[in-house]
């Protein structure tokens, strides 16, 4: 019955570009309910491997599946429409939309493969109920009719999260969400995630931020320049050598050329 | 009074043409400089079936109209791999192929184009201009209404969605590819529709009548009223049928005016007339604040 | 035989094309704008060369004085209308091009009348000839000025602070203040150029086909946009490789009966192949 409790696993998967490996035979497990973590420097191919899954790339070799079908070769939208939600790096709310506009694009989930597109409205009071009640749940139900773009990045990020929900997704997959949050947003957002999680949403978290994701992330995947070089939990994970070595130390050299 | 028929009629096609330009682009986002191509080849196979093929004109009606949805589908191909900028070229060079087309094929009737294209008849009898004119509006009024009921449907949610960010309409199940090859179909049935009432009511059409400044025209109708708008379209279209018959320097510097309407409107008032954003709408917005502002000092 | 003969056609119309395109390609490898509005300035350079030749009497005062004043108004297009569009989504500098390009087409149409004027001059080049095979003066001339344009191009290019600085801007304009080039100088001198070329290619067409007339862009100015297309955006060596290859599938293709399009139907297919199936062209750097 072990097989049941996975919700995602990624088997040996490789993407190339031309001559460049960006993800080199990688493989991990996301566990039903869990909140894994994958971290890793700059380039280490993170944002390749959330392609991967979305399917806005196809991987070289390897195979990944969700919900113990392989999802490798769909199209994004079959993919977000089989339980997988995303958010971006850079967030990308529908800026000319309302806050309440963006979270009822996806309750059309199951209009946009048929006709049925031309006869129901988001106007019905089932679907604006329901999109109030995911914007309490990300505090913006204050702030529903405002424009997306005229947002702080920071209940931009709640958006782009309460959005993703609104298609009930198994997974969530979130990409460096806490990226240009202040201290307090930060706060804010871990909290949302805490308890979207508790809810029994898997969610697969990429981040940059280490002190952010040892907060929050019950298991870590550690990729550097493409390949897989730990997975544990967070304490585990933090006095791995080699972990400190790619990571704290790449940051380190960063840090210089900055300066 | 016959005249001023002759001009509702035009307008009437024209607001369906600037109507469907506007679903196209003002909904899915996908700008089209080759419209007229859609109009023209509505009229053509509306004439041809009727012309060289003996067919009926109610019959030739929905024919013309299907036949356009499914080249329009399938000109909407390119879109989903040129975007922007370069889908503008691809449409008018798509512009100055179909009328080559026209131009060059002996069943279109080469460069003379196609003469003693029927009028539609009711009762076995040929609709006279007034008849015609009812007709032409009867169309028009169906086209927004449709359009309008359209708008309120999550078909405007997932276009609005492709036009804002293609990959986050991704990310929400929406499928990008479905629903531009959607976007190009809807509004090429409506190009079509237009060929149509414009065929059957000059009886005469020739390749020039479909030119890429034919599709500038339309696009100026949009952008002069509001992109995104069915009131900016209708006005639009109205607008510029109108204003060259009754300003007669207007009709004289038709092109200049256009052209000029369009660097302007782009430069100041990029929301146009009537679109959700435009001056109109700011202006009255500023007595709305007024009379707020006033009611908190009330209290 | 009629080989040769087509091959210096090719030559022919393929420099009207390169002369064209390039100012269209630097311009789009700077600014990435679509400068549909490049052909009304073509136009207005062979009416320019035409009004100066008919003061003047002679053909090269014309010929310079047309490419500086176009290559003004190709600069000032820039400072008074792109400049203010630049920041919107790109579709919007283009609509605003076609803009242009239509009234400036009409201003000509009503300053001139809708008539073809007739341009002829007459130069001291040799008929040359040989058998069946000859290339007019008209032909050698052409053929000479593309020549003397392209070396010095390249020579502006490739060895001056000029080329430098349009380099830099075309690839990162931003990088390019940070370092000192001034960008707008830089952009406007592109403009200059690119106009003072278009000119320059109206001014020859129009003595070749001895007409001068206020439309004579429309075609001319997505044919250009074929061009670029297809060497790739913003490349210039592609520019000038591709001009003469679509003038080479033009003259043969016609030469040859049976194809079924017209001349200037065939380039816009390719375009539209290409932008859908190659869209960096044959020589275009990968971009996105």
């Amino acid at each position: 019955m072990i097989e049941l409790q996975k919700i995602m696993k990624i088997d040996r998967v490789t993407k190339h570009f031309g001559g460049l490996i960006a993800v080199n035979s990688v493989s991990f497990e996301i566990l039903k309910g869990e909140l894994l973590a994958l971290i890793g420097p700059n380039g280490a191919g993170k944002t390749t491997l959330f392609n991967l899954i979305t399917g806005v790339f196809k991987p070289s070799i390897g195979k990944i599946f969700f919900d113990g079908k392989e999802i490798s070769g769909k199209r994004t939208s079959q993919i977000a429409r089989m339980g997988i939600g995303r958010t971006f790096q850079i967030v990308r709310p529908f800026g000319k939309m309302t806050v309440l506009e963006n979270v009822l694009v996806p309750l059309g989930k199951s209009f946009y493969t048929n006709l049925s597109v031309f006869s129901h409205s988001p106007r019905e009071n089932s679907s604006i109920s329901k999109a109030m009640e995911l914007l309490k749940d990300a505090y913006l139900d204050d702030e529903f009719d405002k424009m997306a773009s005229y947002l702080p990045i920071g209940m931009q990020r709640r958006l782009e999260i309460a959005r993703a929900l609104a298609l009930e997704p198994k997974l969530l997959l979130l990409d460096e969400p806490a990226a240009g949050l202040n201290e307090k947003e930060s706060m804010q957002l871990k909290e949302y995630i805490e308890k979207i999680n508790s809810n029994g949403i898997s969610i697969l978290l990429i981040e940059h931020d280490m002190k952010f994701v040892m907060n929050i992330a019950k298991r870590i995947v550690v990729l550097d320049h493409g390949s897989k070089i730990a997975e544990g939990v967070p304490s585990e994970v933090a006095s791995n050598p080699q972990v400190i070595e790619a990571y704290l130390g790449r940051k380190h050299k960063k840090g210089d050329k900055n300066a | 009074m016959g005249y001023l028929m002759t001009l509702g009629i035009f307008a009437s096609i024209y607001t369906i043409l600037a109507i469907s330009l506007n679903i196209l682009t003002g909904y899915a986002g996908q700008v089209s400089l080759g419209h007229a191509a859609l109009f023209g080849i509505g009229a053509y196979v509306s004439a041809a079936l009727t012309v060289n093929l003996g067919f009926n004109y109610w019959t030739a009606l929905p024919l013309s109209i299907l036949i356009t949805a499914l080249v329009g589908a399938l000109l909407g191909l390119p879109s989903l791999r040129v975007h922007s900028d370069f889908l503008v070229l691809v449409t008018i060079g798509i512009n100055f192929v179909v009328v080559a087309l026209f131009k060059y094929t002996p069943f279109f009737g080469g460069p003379y184009g196609l003469l003693g294209i029927p009028r539609p008849s009711l009762f076995g009898e040929s609709m006279n201009t007034f008849e015609y004119f009812l007709y032409a509006v009867g169309w028009a009024t169906f086209t927004i209404l449709f359009v309008y009921w359209m708008s309120k449907k999550y078909i405007r949610v997932a276009f609005e969605a492709i036009k804002e960010d293609e990959e986050a309409a991704e990310a929400m199940t929406i499928s990008v590819a479905r629903f531009k090859i959607y976007a190009f179909t809807i509004s090429a049935a409506f190009a079509g529709l237009a060929g149509n009432l414009w065929a059957h009511y000059m009886g005469v059409i020739f390749p020039g009548n479909f030119s890429f400044s034919k599709s500038i025209e339309i696009m100026t109708m949009i952008v002069l009223g509001g992109i995104g708008t069915i009131r900016g379209a209708v006005l639009g279209a109205v607008l510029l049928i109108f204003l060259p018959e009754y300003l007669r320097f207007v009709s004289d510097y038709r092109m200049l005016i256009y052209g000029l309407i369009i660097v302007f409107t782009m430069i100041f008032i990029p929301s146009g007339l009537l679109g959700d954003r435009s001056i109109t709408w700011k202006w009255t917005r500023i007595f709305k604040k007024g009379d707020r502002v006033a009611k908190n000092n009330e209290n | 035989m009629e080989f040769w003969q087509n091959s210096i056609n090719v030559l022919v119309l393929g420099s009207i094309y390169v002369l064209i395109a390039v100012g269209l390609s630097m311009i789009y490898g700077i600014l990435r704008v679509l400068h549909i509005a490049h052909a009304g300035i073509y136009t207005l350079g062979a009416f320019l060369s035409l009004s100066i030749m008919e003061v003047t009497g002679n053909f090269w005062i014309a010929l310079i004085l047309s490419a500086i004043i176009s290559g003004f108004l190709g600069a000032l297009m820039y400072r008074y209308v792109y400049k203010f569009v630049l920041k919107e989504e790109r579709i919007v500098p283009l609509i605003v091009s076609v803009g242009l390009f239509i009234t400036m087409q009409d201003l000509y149409r009503i300053i001139y009348g809708p008539y073809k004027y007739p341009f002829s001059i007459s130069i001291p080049i040799p008929y040359i000839r040989a058998g069946n095979f000859y290339i007019s003066p008209l032909q050698m001339l052409i053929l000479i000025i593309t020549g003397i344009i392209l070396i010095g191009l390249y020579f502006v290019l490739n060895k001056t602070r000029i080329g430098v600085g349009l380099k830099a801007c075309a690839n990162d304009s931003q990088m390019a203040a940070a370092v000192g080039v001034n960008t707008k100088l830089t952009i406007a001198l592109a403009f200059f150029m690119g106009s003072a070329l278009a000119a320059v290619a109206g001014t020859l067409v129009g003595v070749y086909d001895n007409s001068v007339y206020p439309t004579m862009g429309s075609t001319v100015s997505y044919k250009a946009f074929v061009v670029v297309v297809l060497g790739g955006f913003g490349s210039l060596k592609g520019s000038v490789i591709a001009g003469f290859l679509l003038a080479a599938a033009e003259v043969f293709l016609v030469a040859w009966k049976g194809f079924f399009l017209p001349r200037d139907a065939i380039g816009f297919l390719v375009m539209i192949l290409f932008l859908i199936f190659l869209p960096n062209g044959l020589f275009g750097r990968k971009e996105r």
